[in-house]
């Protein structure tokens, strides 16, 4: 087995390390001040104490650098802080590089990034100051201090208030605790107890907040506290004094906030210079301002330092180098990225050898002496260092020589130090006489990060404090606090009976709960207790429906607390009486006051802190009586009892408000769900219409559609899957595959060729070496064994010779048979594509199809719903015919238009539907193409390969048969290529075709449209001519109507006046009393007055039948157009029958003129009496034969000889434009039926006697001109309506009617 | 958490990952290289040593072999008599499915194709869908390294120290 991977992980537990050190240091300090001083333990104690000192510093710096691997990767990398650790980072890296890694590209590279970032750092710092260090996280802050002042409810609302408060008082008491266990660990380091230790904590209450001009540094007492321990860990002799302490804590603590790096940090850094150096504690404050200063001015920040210092503070001391001195030299090694402790150790080496330059080797010496370098102005103490560096420079450039003087091992630092002495003095001079950790302190301390943990600091110390004077009462809260969380754990295991209710409402119980176990201790507890047996209570009483004594009890309890309503609220939530909240508005209403009431409780507390902090101002502003005002309402409003007493008002106040509010939300939800509903109820009503109206069939259509797409797609996806095997197929059946396999067998006989021979060879050897032995002499034996294997050689030669051409044989077919499948294979994926491809197009197809057909559907139902409207308004008269039918014909042509604009727009879809279809049909040829050129290549390739292997091991020439080889496979392409042109210009021919075959469609579809718009034209016709019909039908029945309506009163008035004309003259006749001569003029008048009568009736009469001829004239003439032909014959005949009736004079009212059934004789019409038909009828024959039969009730006619002729004339008009002739006219004998003429006007012939015949001409011709025609039906339309309106208006008006009653009584009245 | 489950996670980790590339690089056959991974830790002091070990021939399929170092066709007629490496092309194709001469002439055709191109041949890489048919181990290391930080940083906290990958010249240091 071997290892692949190793992962070596080294559990470093550095803070456990430093905490055994720790307490390894504490318990060596305790021996060492136990011990006599001067003793021999002393001193070991003393070693040892040192020696652990330094092992806790070096896992301190672990920890550190460990640290700051891990701030990096939690700040912004181009912040400040981010830029110190990349910065820091980089000069850790660069430490470690030899002078040839430093000065290669890459060291090169690395060192100017360092000083880039040292650079940015730098300007950061000076125009900014250390406020940038939190750009990354200021916002961060500046909502925290919104937090405390808002007590927490910009960002996290009510539970993140209980939850900050709670905090608060949690640390309050932790900050409390870990003080006093600072204070012990400080007592049990210096030994001091009792007044004494009251100083040191003086001293560290003291320093919890160190002014620096407008700045405050402010830290918990606890850390005052552990930086004492640390200092005096440090340098123990400052345990001594709790003043020296204090002054190189305070010092620590600003050189930390100048710096920005931790305390433990700026500790060492001061214990170091101070202990290396021998400095009494009061120069704790210049070595502070240098080291700031020296970190400022150069590369070397103070831990490294500190790390220097370590190494050569001691000897820099002893050779009268200052501390500014020291700085200057550690930050002028820094800049060229020689830091640290292996500075330091350089410095050390490097001092040493300048204070001892006059017992150097004599070989230093020489050099010194060589460059002229006074040895005695370098081992001069009392000289500054720049001084003696100054002396030493001349050594610089000269690497021998400094080799000589220093040694290898410090030729880097003193390399540095002789070349660049006047940076070293500037260097000097910034770092000394500066207050540089005071000016950055002051900095950092101005901005937001750090006034927010002053802030927050300040809150602690002061709670710090508050629990110092309270530490009596301390424990009694917490017991209450423990009490009450086990009361509201109580409650909250109930209330998980309810999980849901729990979860709904669990702010306010969080809330609630909390904000009981703050509000009021004892009494919540004893409420709680009694609530909690009420609720048990109540809870069994459920069950047996027996509450009183339950509610009594939680009634008590209810009025007993001062918060009794809360409580209540509260244990019907306990008892998870769900049912009531949902149907109780005052549970509810009761819920959101307890939201109130949490609310209003962080409110007070909120207000507290307001109070506190104002009355701090107020302090610092010398008001003292406004102060303690302030800190009096505070200490209320913070007292937990007074707040349930003072505040109780207002609690109740704030859930009252919080009980109504919900009550008003609750009604307004409740309303506005009702009218919701009914919206939704409205609209899904109103949806529903809509769809049974038009979905029904579409959403059946759509379905079905639906249902065969998705299979279709289903298919196609089949297809697609199949398609994608076989290509994974075309491609697993390359040309390697069956090479692999051919070289296989080839190989394998090579093999046994090989074998064979070689064996044959063996034997051949054998024969070889037996003659050899035998000097030389082949016996028969050997030669006829040779003559064999040679034989046998030649044998094989020929054998593996025909295998390998069997082999090359079989390689070929199979090359050929797989070129075949590659073939079939990409066939059959071409025609699924091509299926596919068809399928989809066919698809899109019907889909035009469907849409076309959906369109031409909408199209034709807006036709219709027009035409219906057209026929509505041309019905009831708004529309006259002409505009009827050119409205008709305007939307036709439109829905004509639009029918074949659908059918243009489909032929262009289809044309392109089917390019598509051929594009991919060339498409897929292409791919076929493709993969057959391929295939051809690869197994040319393949062969061509196998046969120069061959011929190389068989030592033939194979030009020919790759020529040959090539030759074939070109013709396989020129055959590939051949098929696929193919394709090409059937897809071309595919493309035409579809346009013409689209074309034809279009053309199609046109003289479809045509033949329906001719169709529909038809039906049209129909249609108007059956309204024509009724129209005229209707007119005829209201025509006859109005006529026998006239015809009947006018008989029934000559009734009435003749009647009358009696009655007056039967009066006169009695009057007249047999007076001959008076009774004939009586008579005579009568007659006289009774013709007048009946002349007057016929003149009506007269008019009534010329109206009527007219108005049958018109209708017939209607009846008869478009005809015009019989149009005009109607109009003649009506002309004709006017004429004869306006000439007709009538000789009494009965107007017969031949002897008809009980009529005169000599009367011209009259009324058949006699039999029906059906009895034989009524019979008759004239002189000249002519026979009739007749039935009764028939009417007879007699028409003069010129009216006759002009009759026979019309008929014949008639007849010979495509009527009827009038048959019986001549000849006709019988009439069946009553007669067969179309019309049959009332005609009479004039005159009372047959000699008194007046001749009625009508002057007919044989056909009319269009012109006339027009013209002749124009002027008879024209009177005809004039006088069909005036006879119905005549005939119907009462008006009218009571017009010519009057008149009639008037005209007997004047008889 | 303790060191040692830290640190098993991380095996364990890497095993599931050097197990998977292999099957991405082709390298399944019987699934003999892959089961043969197997971790063991070891403890000393403070430092705890997980190693993570295969099949020796693991060696060469993480790094591969030249043409030149390929053990066949050179000085013909010398060498011994039985080759390791034909005996173990002939198992490789008697696994595929070959029998008898056809899995030795197919392995004498690999050792052709191998001492040509060197391991893994051209052709072979038609079996990895990474692209690679070497280098499992450094694939998985390199695309792991923040992963291991990431669970030693949330499992054991901060004071730990990685040092990954000792076959590889470089100590690749990681701080967690």
């Amino acid at each position: 087995m071997r290892i692949v991977f190793e992962l070596v992980v080294e559990s470093k537990n550095l803070a456990a390390e430093i905490e055994k050190q720790k307490r390894q240091v504490d318990e060596l300090t305790k021996a060492f001040k136990q011990t006599k001083e001067g003793t021999a333990e002393y001193k070991v104690l003393a070693a040892q104490l040192g020696e652990a000192r330094v092992k806790l510093i070096d896992l301190r710096k672990q920890q550190i650098d460990l640290n700051r691997e891990f701030k990096s990767l939690a700040v912004p990398i181009d912040s400040l802080q981010g830029l110190r650790v990349e910065y820091a980072k980089l000069t850790a890296q660069i430490q470690l590089f030899t002078k040839a890694q430093r000065e290669s590209a890459e060291g090169k590279l690395l060192i100017k990034q360092a000083a880039d970032i040292k650079k940015e750092i730098n300007g950061i710092e000076e125009s900014l100051g250390r406020f940038t260090g939190s750009v990354g996280n200021y916002q961060k802050g500046i909502i925290s201090i919104f937090d405390i002042v808002t007590a927490g409810l910009v960002t996290g609302g009510i539970e993140r208030a209980i939850s900050l408060i709670a905090d608060g008082i949690a640390n309050g008491v932790k900050a409390f605790a870990a003080y006093e266990k600072a204070l012990d660990r400080l007592s049990a380091i210096t030994g001091v107890t009792g007044a004494d230790l009251d100083k040191f904590k003086e001293k560290i209450e003291g320093l919890t907040t160190i002014r620096i001009g407008d700045a405050e540094i402010v830290n918990t007492a606890e850390e005052i506290a552990n930086a004492f321990t640390l200092v005096g860990s440090a340098q123990p002799d400052l345990l001594k004094s709790a003043d020296a302490l204090a002054l190189v804590t305070e010092k620590a603590l600003i050189l930390s906030q100048a710096s920005g790096d931790d305390l433990n940090s700026s500790v060492a850094a001061l214990t170091t210079t101070l202990g290396q150096f021998q400095l009494p504690a009061s120069d704790a404050e210049r070595i502070m301002n240098e080291l700031a200063a020296g970190a400022k001015a150069g590369a070397s920040e103070i831990p490294d330092t500190t790390a220097a210092l370590q190494k050569f503070g001691t000897t820099a001391a002893t050779v009268n180098v200052s501390t500014t001195e020291s700085i200057a030299l550690i930050e002028t090694l820094a800049e060229q990225q020689l830091k640290g402790a292996d500075a330091g150790t350089a410095l050390r080496n490097v001092l040493a050898k300048i204070a001892s330059a006059d017992v150097l080797p004599k070989a230093a010496k020489e050099e010194f002496k060589r460059l002229g370098v006074d040895i005695g102005v370098l081992t001069d103490k009392t000289l500054p260092l720049e001084t003696r560096l100054q002396e030493l420079s001349k050594l610089a450039g000269d690497t021998s020589a400094i080799v000589k003087v220093f040694g290898l091992e410090n030729l880097n630092a003193a390399n540095i130090l002789t070349g660049s002495v006047t940076r070293y003095g500037e260097f000097v001079k910034a770092i000394g006489g500066t207050n540089e950790a005071y000016t950055q302190a002051e900095i950092n301390s101005k901005n937001l990060t750090t006034s927010y943990e002053n802030l927050k600091t300040k809150g602690l110390n002061l709670v710090v404090s508050g629990f110092e004077e309270l530490s009596p009462l301390l424990a009694g809260v917490l017991n209450l606090f423990s009490e009450g969380i086990g009361i509201v754990g109580g409650f909250f295991a109930f209330l998980a009976q309810t999980p849901k209710f729990i979860k709904e409402n669990k702010v306010e119980l969080a809330g609630l709960a909390l904000g009981l176990a703050l509000l009021n201790g004892n009494l919540i507890l004893a409420s709680a207790n009694s609530l909690r047996l009420a609720a048990a209570e109540r809870i069994r009483n459920l069950v047996t429906i027996a509450t009183t004594g339950a509610q009594a009890a939680l009634n008590a309890v209810m009025t007993a607390n001062p918060i009794g309503l809360v409580i209540t609220a509260v244990s019907l939530l306990a008892i998870g009486f769900k049912k009531l909240y949902d149907s109780s508005e005052t549970v509810r209403a009761s819920i959101s006051g307890l939201g109130n009431v949490a609310t209003e409780i962080f409110t007070i507390v909120k207000e507290a802190v307001t109070a506190f902090t104002k009355g701090f101002d107020q302090l610092l502003e010398g008001d003292f009586s406004g102060a303690i005002d302030s800190f009096g309402e505070a200490i209320v409003k913070t007292n937990p009892i007074s707040i349930a007493f003072t505040q109780g008002k207002r609690l109740r106040d704030a859930f009252n408000k919080g009980f109504d509010d919900k009550v008003a939300a609750d009604r307004a939800q409740k309303e506005k769900e009702e009218r919701d509903k009914e919206e939704v109820k409205a609209v899904e009503e109103k949806a529903k219409k809509i769809d049974d109206l038009e979905g029904g069939s579409n959403k059946r259509r759509d379905k079905a559609a639906e249902a065969a797409a998705e299979k279709r797609l289903r298919e196609i996806d089949a297809q697609v899957n199949r398609i994608n095997e076989l290509r994974k197929a075309v491609r697993d059946l390359d040309a390697q595959g069956i090479t692999n396999k051919f070289d296989k067998q080839e190989i394998e006989l090579q093999n046994e060729r090989l074998a064979a021979l070689e064996a044959a060879d063996e034997k051949r050897v054998e024969v070889e070496r037996r003659i050899a032995e035998a000097g030389g002499k082949a016996t028969e034996r050997d030669a006829e064994e040779l003559a064999l294997i040679d034989e046998q050689t030649a044998s094989l030669k020929a054998l593996y010779d025909k295998r390998y051409k069997e082999l090359a044989q079989q390689r070929e077919r199979a090359a050929l048979a797989q070129l075949e499948e590659l073939r079939a294979l990409s066939l059959e994926t071409q025609r699924i594509s091509e299926e596919n491809a068809l399928a989809a197009i066919e698809a899109t197809q019907r889909l035009s199809v469907e849409n076309l057909k959906d369109q031409r559907a909408a199209l034709e139902k807006t036709r219709k719903e027009r035409l219906q409207a057209l026929d509505e308004q041309f019905a009831s008269g708004e529309l006259s015919e002409r505009t009827y039918r050119k409205l008709t014909l305007k939307i036709n042509e439109e829905y004509s238009a639009a029918v074949l604009k659908l059918e243009l727009d489909s032929k262009d879809k289809r044309i392109e539907a089917v390019r598509q279809l051929t594009d991919a049909k060339v498409q897929g040829a292409r791919v076929q193409l493709q993969a057959e050129l391929f295939a051809i290549e690869s197994a040319l390739r393949a062969d061509i390969e196998a046969l120069r292997e061959r011929a190389a091991l068989e030592g033939f020439d194979a030009s020919d048969r790759i020529a040959e080889l090539q030759k074939r496979a070109a013709e396989r392409r020129a055959k590939a290529e051949g098929d696929f042109s193919k394709v090409e210009a059937e897809a071309i021919k595919a493309n035409k075709d579809a346009a013409v075959q689209a074309e034809k469609d279009v053309d199609e579809a046109k003289d479809e449209g045509h033949k329906n718009t001719l169709i529909r034209l038809e039906e049209e016709k129909a249609k108007r001519q059956e309204l024509k019909d009724a129209a005229v039908q209707a007119l005829n029945d209201i025509a006859s109507a109005a006529f026998d309506i006239q015809r009947n009163r006018l008989d029934q008035e000559q009734a009435a006046q003749v009647q009358a004309l009696d009655k007056e003259f039967d009066e006169r006749r009695k009057k007249a009393k047999g007076n001959a001569k008076q009774l004939e003029k009586i008579d005579a008048e009568y007659e006289k007055r009774k013709a007048e009568i009946e002349k007057e009736t016929a003149r009506q009469r007269k008019n009534i039948a010329i109206k009527e001829a007219i108005i049958q004239g018109a209708i017939a003439f209607v009846k008869a157009l478009p005809n015009y032909v019989l149009a005009a014959v109607v109009a003649i005949a009506t002309a004709a029958q006017v004429a004869v009736i306006s000439s007709q004079q009538f000789a009494k009212g009965g107007a017969l003129m031949f002897a008809g059934r009980g009529g005169a004789k000599g009367q011209k019409s009259g009324v058949f009496g006699g039999r029906p038909h059906s009895a034989g009828g009524t019979k008759g024959r004239f002189d000249d034969g002519t026979e009739i039969e007749v039935e009764e009730n028939e009417i007879f006619v007699i028409l003069n000889k010129r009216a006759s002729k002009a009759l026979r004339a019309l008929s014949e008009i008639n007849y010979s434009f495509g009527g009827v002739s009038f048959s019986g006219l001549p000849g006709a004998t019988s009439f069946g039926s009553g007669g067969s003429i179309d019309f049959t006007p009332q005609i009479a012939l004039p005159g009372a006697s047959q000699n008194n015949q007046t001749a009625i001409l009508v002057e007919a011709q044989a056909t009319f001109s269009d012109e006339q025609i027009t013209e002749i039906a124009g002027r008879i339309a024209g009177q005809t309506s004039e006088a069909t309106k005036n006879a119905i208006g005549e005939g119907l008006d009462d008006r009218d009617r009571r017009l010519e009653r009057n008149s009639s009584l008037a005209t007997n009245r004047e008889g | 958490m303790s060191i040692v489950e830290t640190l098993e996670s991380v095996l364990k980790l890497i095993q599931d990952e050097l197990r998977a590339e292999l099957a991405a690089q082709g390298h399944r056959l019987t699934g003999a290289l892959e089961n043969s991974l197997q971790y063991k830790i070891e403890v000393k002091s403070t430092v705890a040593i997980g190693r993570i070990y295969s099949e020796d021939y693991g060696i060469f399929v993480e790094l591969g072999v030249s043409p030149e170092r390929i053990p066949f066709g050179k000085g013909k007629g010398g060498g011994k008599k039985t080759s390791y490496y034909i005996q173990g092309l002939i198992a490789f194709w008697e696994k595929r499915g070959l029998s008898g001469r056809e899995a030795i002439s197919a392995a004498f055709a690999t050792a052709h194709v191998h001492a040509r191109e060197g391991m893994p041949s051209r052709a072979s890489y038609r079996f990895s869908s990474t692209g690679q048919r070497t280098g499992f181990v450094k694939a998985v290391t390199e695309r792991n390294l923040d992963r291991i930080g990431d669970i030693i940083a949330e499992k054991y906290g901060a004071t730990i120290e990685l040092e990954i990958a000792k076959q590889f010249d470089s100590r690749i240091r990681i701080r967690a």
